[in-house]
């Protein structure tokens, strides 16, 4: 059975379009709609709100300010007390809510807010990371920096015989979900709330809900059947518009929809963080790194949320696959009165993996050699050298094994020197090629996510109905999670009836993230299934008086003896007997431990590997590129779903490609996000991705944890696979300069920031025409 | 006052409403009003093709008219407009969810649904696609697919897929096609029998007596323009009057010294055409947002919008075409394009007239024309700079050039002091490069969200070298789909 291809469980529905999101959901023909009003300046305060405009327009039904809030008007997932629900005075971003008109359609509630006079005084704003760190000597920051350190950077890096000092500015990256945020707030009687949300942690929604409306969280009830993309967008700011729908329902005690528009969506929310890094290296001359320095710099915006363990991920993945014996890490984690950045695949991570890579492309620059041959010396070991930043032990390093495999695979050797080649030929066009490695960091940080429950009930007729916490955002977790419970039945997958994720089943859920949705679920449904199965065998050998090692569950039924009885049969059986059909399943990742303070413990159960090689071409007159081919060999342990996790390789690639290469976020001076819809913000198109696009997952190699099936995460390490564009793009650039200089290109790599980029590197090579 | 209704076919069923407004969008009538919620919002601003659906309509040829079946965004395409139109959405592929259609079974087997969001809409493109075409290589692919965002799959299964799809199935066999006969009878119907919506003039004679009655009007054509400010903004233009179904706007002739092309002719219809005499065009004219908005956006809606960066400005100025404007007492005018742009968004249309048509000459011997677009993202993407050349050579002298430019001015603008400048010349290389830093005195640009002024500066002078090195000095530029080393 598991040889059979199992697709998305809801592709059908998807494709003739009857999968139902929340705003397909039908409501009482009496719902209303809110609609949020926001600033329209980054940063300074209210004089005056005027709202005598909407009061007079038909079907405006109530209007809600900080004043009318019922409880705490606080919704900072980390509680800080620093995201007020409304803004009450002080401004701190553009876009940040001040109030929520509510009305009969949501076409009156937004024409209604759009009417509101809100007079302010202006105060300077502070965008990005570079202006917060030169405003002040300490710049203010929104949550306590990390530091990660070992060995004796000092000492390491006089004493290395070459050093190099540098900088990169990273930029951030809308998630664009193809589905905004939405929510729906439906009261129920003695003030309950039932919250349709499309969230990637309903558990916290329902924690916001219960808090800013005062009332305890078993009154409650969150669900989401599927999300039209979440990426990390969705895990703490879809809490703004379920605990205003909530607020709202629970005032005109009438269901309440709030549904943004996209470019409102993209105004309000969080997003990647982008980052300044400032980095010194010490190195010797076959380029082996000695020490280490780094401070990351964040623009966090105007509250923590969730930027502290971002940050701190960031800096976990500094070191990527190489082992650095002396190294000091430290994140700045900085205020700006920009909207407060999230969690978004890779959490950090790429942000931290592009300054590692960043820095051994350089020293390659410097010593004159391929950036590959700097990676190969400074791999991880196997026995030795083989102690992170953060004073882990990698027990699992695959990465030399994985770059070899992938190195000639993808004939890398003979296609650099082809490269060059051209490259010396062609006048307008340059190539570029890169292999560049990913090693990536799994479980969540904060060591008590790491848990999850599932739920599983037989009901007399044979039929199976599977509920866990995580939640469904494309990325295949109920059909993962479903073929799990099947095979340990031995039923078939569509036996097994998929459910929406609701809290009054399995509570106190982690949010689907840090791409541990199937270790996390599968495991905790795995256990509950095995209950299950386990109280049907010694029902079975009890009945049948017969040894539990004569039954068996197979693909025709439950082998009794020599006697089959379907999985059915057996079932009623069972019920009669009083069996009982229902069991909770419950996972904690063993072994994982983690002394923020100390910057010392075992954060993650395990790594999740993969390589790329990219081949680029780049018109050096207008900064206009194409990836020509892309090789990926990546590590899944061994694979849940083969055709799901190829899916999230691809996607997260592209989606990489798009961070560093088209998706460019725009402040202009006075603090307002200037890129706030798909006509100015560019995610990739069909016509981006790799001309050649190879796939591969690495095979024959188990997850060494037992993880669920000894699978490995998938949902972001793939994403810096990109990395490999960015880096091919750069050497495309220094072939005007005949490579001797790195380009230092910041991201995103835009065709304007190319082009700069190489007129830059010209001078260096007065003698071309072009 | 009651309107006449707007009448259409959606799927199977016969449809006459009474919008609320002429600005509810086909959208929002079918999530709201038919509750057929396959369609999905993914913008609104019909940059995403979330809400991709397909639209038949009349179109007038030589022979009678044809039915044809093209994808569109509902998000703004408003329902008036689609009077006397078959309009599919995604409910009718599976006929309402019991069969999956080619289409449908080809993308779930090569896994390109993850969140499914963009989904149906991507489904819909690859409708118009098989309805449109027997054969596709990756180019038309992708060119198909350019109107719709997918933030999950990474796009690989969902084109595996359509070259599948189109090797393997006969759209001939394809339900909508075999009715389509039937269809056009019932649309003619329509069109003969029913009287129109007071905001869609039949004809010409109808547009020019509204224009007469009404003060203050709002002519709409694509509205893939209006129907960005009519969603984000929530701007509406007073009373539209929308000529989508004005035959005598949306024809091609070509006369003896000019093509002469309707105001409501489509970028899609467009392409068709001006490809036999000016072949450069064709791979501009598909960097024209996606097929949807090609297939909505005319000629007309272009020039009227005068956005500095309006793609087919920069080709008609240095093509030299005219203008030709009728008034609502049928004076006509006939003006050079050039002169038709005033300031930002401004140009000398009077309040009571209206585009007619656009005269395109036909090229000269030993004219050379290039067309230059250059954006953040290839495809789907607004012009950062955008850039016509057109060229006339008589023995390796310049005799005749008009270089013109999209988004380095508040209009589309011809860069004349270069082009004095290299009037006369020898044709060769160090002129080009000298000519190329002259441009600087024709252009000061300015910096906005999608490039910086030093950029555009700077991408100016260097299509105008690439342009030389690439059809004079036969030098390789970046093709599509540029081939990786073997």
């Amino acid at each position: 059975m598991g040889e059979k291809l199992i697709v998305h469980d809801s592709a059908e529905k998807c494709l003739t379009g009857y999968a139902k999101y929340v705003d397909d959901i039908s409501l009482e023909k009496n719902a209303c709609h809110g609609y949020i009003g926001y600033s329209k300046i980054a940063h300074g305060y209210i004089k005056d709100i005027d709202f005598s405009a909407i009061k007079v327009i038909r079907g405006v039904l109530d209007i809600i300010t900080h004043n009318d809030l019922p409880a705490v008007n606080d919704i900072s997932p980390m509680n800080k007390g620093d995201e007020p629900i409304l803004v009450e005075k002080d401004i701190k971003y553009w876009g940040q809510p001040i109030f929520l008109i509510v009305a009969t359609t949501r076409e009156i509630a937004r024409r209604a807010s759009k009417l509101v006079k809100v007079k302010y005084k202006e105060l300077k704003p502070i965008v990005t990371a570079k202006q917060a760190k030169s405003r002040s000597e300490k710049p203010l920051l929104v949550t306590e920096p990390l530091t990660l350190q070992r060995g004796n950077f000092k000492k390491a890096f006089q004493e290395s015989p070459k050093k190099l000092t540098g900088e990169i500015e990273i930029g951030g990256q809308d998630h664009f979900y193809l589905e905004g945020h939405i929510a729906v707030a439906i009261p129920k009687e003695d003030g309950d709330m039932e919250i349709l949300s499309s969230t990637q942690h309903p558990s916290e929604v329902q924690h916001m809900v219960s808090k800013s409306l005062g009332r305890s969280s078993n009154c409650i009830t969150v669900n989401i059947r599927r999300m039209g993309g979440g990426f990390g967008g969705k895990e703490t700011q879809s809490n703004l518009f379920a605990v205003l729908a909530a607020i709202a329902a629970n005032r005109i005690q009438k269901t309440v929809k709030i549904r943004p528009d996209r470019d409102d969506d993209m105004i309000i929310t969080g997003k990647r963080h982008p980052f300044l890094a400032r980095y010194k290296v010490g190195f010797d001359i076959n380029g082996k790194i000695k020490a280490l320095k780094a401070v990351l710099s964040a623009q966090c915006g105007y509250s923590a949320d969730l930027s502290g363990p971002v940050t701190d991920r960031a800096l976990f993945h500094v070191d990527n696959c190489y082992f650095i014996p002396n190294i000091y890490l430290k994140s700045e984690p900085l205020f700006t009165t920009t909207v407060s950045n999230t969690a978004f695949r890779g959490f950090g991570g790429p942000q931290g993996i592009l300054v590692g890579e960043r820095i051994i492309e350089e020293i390659a620059y410097c010593l004159q050699k391929n950036p590959l041959e700097i990676r190969k010396i400074n791999l991880y070991g196997k026995n030795n050298r083989n102690i992170t930043p953060y004073h882990q032990k990698i027990k699992d390093n695959i990465s030399d094994k994985i770059i070899c495999k992938l190195e000639k695979d993808a004939k890398f050797k003979s296609r650099l020197q082809k490269v060059m080649s051209f490259n010396k030929k062609s006048q307008i066009l340059k190539k570029g090629i890169a292999l560049t490695p990913v090693k990536f960091g799994i479980s969540f940080t904060a060591t008590w996510y790491n848990q999850a429950g599932a739920l599983i009930n037989i009901y007399n007729d044979g039929s199976v109905s599977l509920n866990h916490g995580g939640t469904e955002m494309g990325q295949g977790l109920n059909t993962k999670v479903s073929s799990i419970v099947s095979e340990i039945f031995s039923i078939p997958f569509d036996k097994v009836k998929i459910t929406q994720t609701d809290t009054s089943k399995v509570p106190n859920t982690s949010a689907t993230a840090a791409s541990s949705g199937s270790d996390l679920n599968g495991k905790a449904a795995e256990n509950a299934a095995l209950v299950l199965r386990r109280r049907l065998i010694k029902f079975t050998s009890e009945y049948f008086k017969i040894a539990e090692k004569f039954i068996s569950f197979n693909q025709n039924g439950i082998l009794v003896g020599n006697k089959i009885i379907s999985f059915c049969d057996l079932v009623k059986l069972a019920y009669q007997n009083r069996v009982q059909l229902s069991a909770l399943g419950f996972y904690k990742t063993p072994n994982i431990h983690w002394d923020r303070k100390k910057g010392k413990g075992e954060p993650f159960y395990y790594f999740a590997y993969g390589a790329a090689v990219s081949e680029v071409s780049l018109d050096i007159l207008t900064g206009e590129f194409v990836i020509n081919r892309t090789d990926i060999l990546h590590d899944v342990g061994k694979t849940l779903n083969k055709s799901i996790d190829i899916g999230q390789i691809e996607g997260g690639f592209v989606q990489g490609v798009g961070w560093l290469t088209t998706e460019e976020l725009v402040w202009d001076n006075k603090g307002q996000l200037k890129t706030h819809a798909p006509s100015t913000y560019k995610i990739p198109l069909a016509s981006d991705i790799p001309e050649i696009f190879n796939v591969s997952l690495l095979e024959n190699s188990p997850n060494l944890r037992p993880t669920i099936k000894r699978s490995k995460a998938v949902g972001e390490p793939p994403f810096m696979l990109s990395l490999s564009v960015l880096e091919a793009l750069s050497m495309a650039v220094s072939s005007v300069a005949d490579y001797a200089v790195c380009p230092k290109l910041n991201t995103p790599a835009t065709p304007e920031n190319l082009l700069l980029t190489l007129e830059r590197l010209r001078n260096y090579n007065a003698t071309s025409l072009l | 006052m009651k309107s006449n209704p707007v009448i259409f076919y959606l799927n199977n069923e016969y449809i006459e409403c009474y919008p609320e407004t002429p600005y509810v969008s086909v959208l929002d009538f079918l999530r709201l009003d038919k509750e057929l919620t396959g369609t999905k919002e993914g913008c609104g601003e019909g940059d995403c093709g979330a809400c991709t659906v397909i639209l038949g309509s009349l179109k007038k040829r030589k022979s009678g008219f044809e039915l044809k079946y093209e994808s569109i965004n509902s998000c703004i395409k408003f329902l008036p407009s689609i009077h006397g139109c078959h309009l599919i959405s995604i409910e009718n592929l599976s006929e309402n969810g019991q069969f999956l259609h080619p289409i449908q079974q080809e993308v779930k087997k090569y896994n390109g649904v993850q969140c499914g969001f963009c989904t149906p809409g991507i489904v819909m493109s690859i409708y118009n696609l098989f309805l449109n075409h027997t054969s596709a290589n990756k180019n038309k692919i992708e060119q198909y697919l350019q109107g719709n965002l997918c933030r999950c799959t990474g796009y690989s299964p969902i084109i595996n897929a359509t070259k599948k799809i189109l090797k393997k199935y006969n759209r001939d066999k394809d339900n909508l096609l075999i009715a389509s006969k039937k269809m056009k009878n019932h649309l003619l119907e329509i069109r003969k029998k029913k009287p129109f919506p007071s905001e869609v003039p039949k004809n010409l004679t109808t547009l020019k007596n509204t224009i007469k009655e009404k003060k203050n009007f709002t002519i709409l054509s694509g509205t893939t323009d209006v129907g960005v400010s009519v969603n984000r903004d929530m701007v509406v233009p007073p009373n539209p009057i929308f000529i989508s179904q004005i035959d005598e706007l949306k024809h091609v002739k070509y006369r003896k010294n000019f093509i002469s092309i309707g105001s409501s002719v489509t970028y899609s219809e467009l392409g068709n055409e001006l490809e036999r005499f000016y072949p450069d065009i064709t791979k501009y004219l598909v960097r024209i947002g996606g097929e949807q908005i090609r297939n909505m956006g005319t000629i007309g809606g272009n020039l009227a919008t005068a956005s500095p960066i309006g793609d087919m400005l920069p080709p008609l100025i240095a093509l030299q075409s005219k203008l030709v404007l009728t008034d609502c007492d049928s004076r006509k005018r006939t003006i050079p394009i050039e002169n038709f742009f005033v300031k930002y968004r401004k140009t000398t249309l009077k309040k009571s007239e209206f585009i007619s048509s656009v005269e395109i000459p036909y090229p000269k011997t030993g004219s050379v024309f290039s067309n230059h677009k250059i954006s953040k993202r290839r495809d789907e993407d607004i012009s950062s700079v955008c850039a016509s050349f057109y060229l006339v050579l008589k023995r390796n002298y310049v005799e005749e050039i008009k270089l013109v430019f999209g988004g380095m001015d508040e209009v589309p603008k011809r860069a004349k002091y270069t082009e004095s400048f290299l009037k006369g010349k020898t044709w060769c290389q160090e002129e080009v490069l000298k000519a190329a830093d002259n441009l600087s005195k024709d252009f000061s640009p300015i910096s906005d969200a999608r490039a910086s002024k030093e950029y555009r500066a700077l991408i100016a002078k260097n299509l105008f070298k690439k342009f030389y090195l690439e059809k004079f000095e036969g030098r390789e530029g970046l093709k599509r789909n540029e081939q990786a080393l073997r």
